[in-house]
């Protein structure tokens, strides 16, 4: 292979490599989601230096041209990933609806509780009047409940 | 028996007040929660106000979502039989008891509301009644079980159902669906006639090019109910 080529090819692996290093500085990207991309990373330099794997492994499968091989690779690759995502998707889409109704059922339950604790302060209010209003207003300031 | 109606609603202020009010008076005995499913309108205010019992899902989750988040309060609460009711005013109230008595005599886990068996009132139009045919074909070769109205969202279910469905429930037009799993699953399911209105408001979340979506979608999802159950059943077996 053209030198010249190898030393591009090695350039764009090392962008690769800086583009993932910065995602995981910045914590965009979750380590263990890294790893699918920093192994493809690693394959892509093990071909870069050593091109002659790719050579054997091409007369291997029967492609004449190693550089099909490296297509064919790289969009089955590319699929198994798509196919990876599309599965976190599904199950993350799960996990949010199941919280989203556990949060519907908690508010609900929440505007019950506070509905009968007003209505019973009302009918203490009514047996003590002032001494239980002042409690009952000082407990309300103390823990102000915004929804 | 606790009974509780679940109501779906999104964006369905204008026509809630009717359609509680129907139930109030065809059904008291029965409690009631309106699901509000993300709705843009006021339809959770309107609850409020009202003082009904009601569940603010904070985003839309399409009707499987919401109908499993009633069937999770219903669990949640005990609740004996769950009645599904649609909040745009489709079904008539009257019929509750139709569908409820039943499952409170013990012949039944699920009854369904069906609109085809007599032939009364709004029959849908001609390419939707061909959807369900299909769906009733599909549902007839995978569980051996006819059933005329599989997308009527009218229907009760009994308390392991409730538990059922609370766990796991169809997304995205989830009724026929529900259907194979309900009829897979070895539970008792029968049809009564009602009779259906034509919406009050609202428009069908069906059209277009989401027909093929819809067909294509809930086809698959009748076989792969078939065929999960077939597994399972053999896994028994051995």
């Amino acid at each position: 292979m053209i030198t010249s080529l190898r030393l591009f090819l090695l350039a764009c692996a090392c962008l690769y490599f800086g583009v993932i290093g910065y995602a995981l500085h910045r914590r965009q990207l979750e380590l263990r989601d890294s790893l699918v991309w920093l192994t493809s990373g690693f394959a892509m330099l093990l071909f870069i230096v050593f091109p002659q794997i790719l050579f054997k492994a091409a007369s291997l499968v029967g492609i004449i041209d190693p550089t099909n091989l490296v297509f064919f690779g790289s969009s089955l690759l590319t699929l198994m990933i798509l196919f990876y995502l599309s599965i976190v998707v599904s199950s993350l889409y799960r996990r949010l609806r199941r919280t989203i109704q556990t949060q519907a059922l908690l508010e609900q339950r929440l505007r019950e509780l506070e509905d009968t604790r007003s209505t019973r302060l009302i009918k203490r209010e009514n047996i003590i009047p002032r001494l239980d209003a002042e409690c009952s207003e000082q407990v309300v300031s103390e823990n102000p409940i915004t929804l | 028996m606790k009974k509780l109606v679940i109501i779906p609603a999104y964006n369905e202020a204008g026509n809630l007040p009717q359609v509680v009010s129907d139930l109030n008076a065809a059904a008291p005995e029965c409690d009631f929660v309106v699901v509000d499913d993300g709705s843009k309108d006021r339809t959770a205010q309107l609850c409020h106000e009202y003082g009904w019992r009601y569940l603010k899902l904070p985003l839309n989750l399409g009707i499987g979502g919401a109908v499993q988040a009633g069937y999770l309060y219903a669990a949640e609460n005990a609740y004996d039989i769950a009645i599904q009711f649609d909040g745009d005013g489709q079904h008539d109230a009257s019929y509750i008891h139709r569908i409820t008595d039943p499952i409170e005599r013990g012949e039944a886990d699920c009854v369904i509301g069906s609109r085809f068996l007599t032939g009364e009132g709004f029959q849908s139009s001609l390419a939707r009644r061909m959807g369900i045919g299909f769906f009733s074909h599909l549902i007839k070769l995978c569980s051996g079980h006819r059933v005329t109205d599989a997308t009527s969202g009218f229907r009760a279910v009994s308390s392991p159902l409730i538990h059922i469905f609370a766990d796991d429930y169809a997304q995205d037009y989830p009724e026929p669906e529900a259907v194979m799993s309900i009829l897979a699953g070895g539970y008792r399911l029968i049809e009564v006639p009602v009779v259906m209105r034509e919406r009050q408001g609202g428009q069908s979340s069906i059209r277009h090019l989401k027909t093929f979506y819809y067909m294509a979608k809930v086809s698959l999802a009748i076989m792969l109910r078939a065929a999960i159950a077939a597994s399972s059943r053999k896994e028994a077996h051995r």
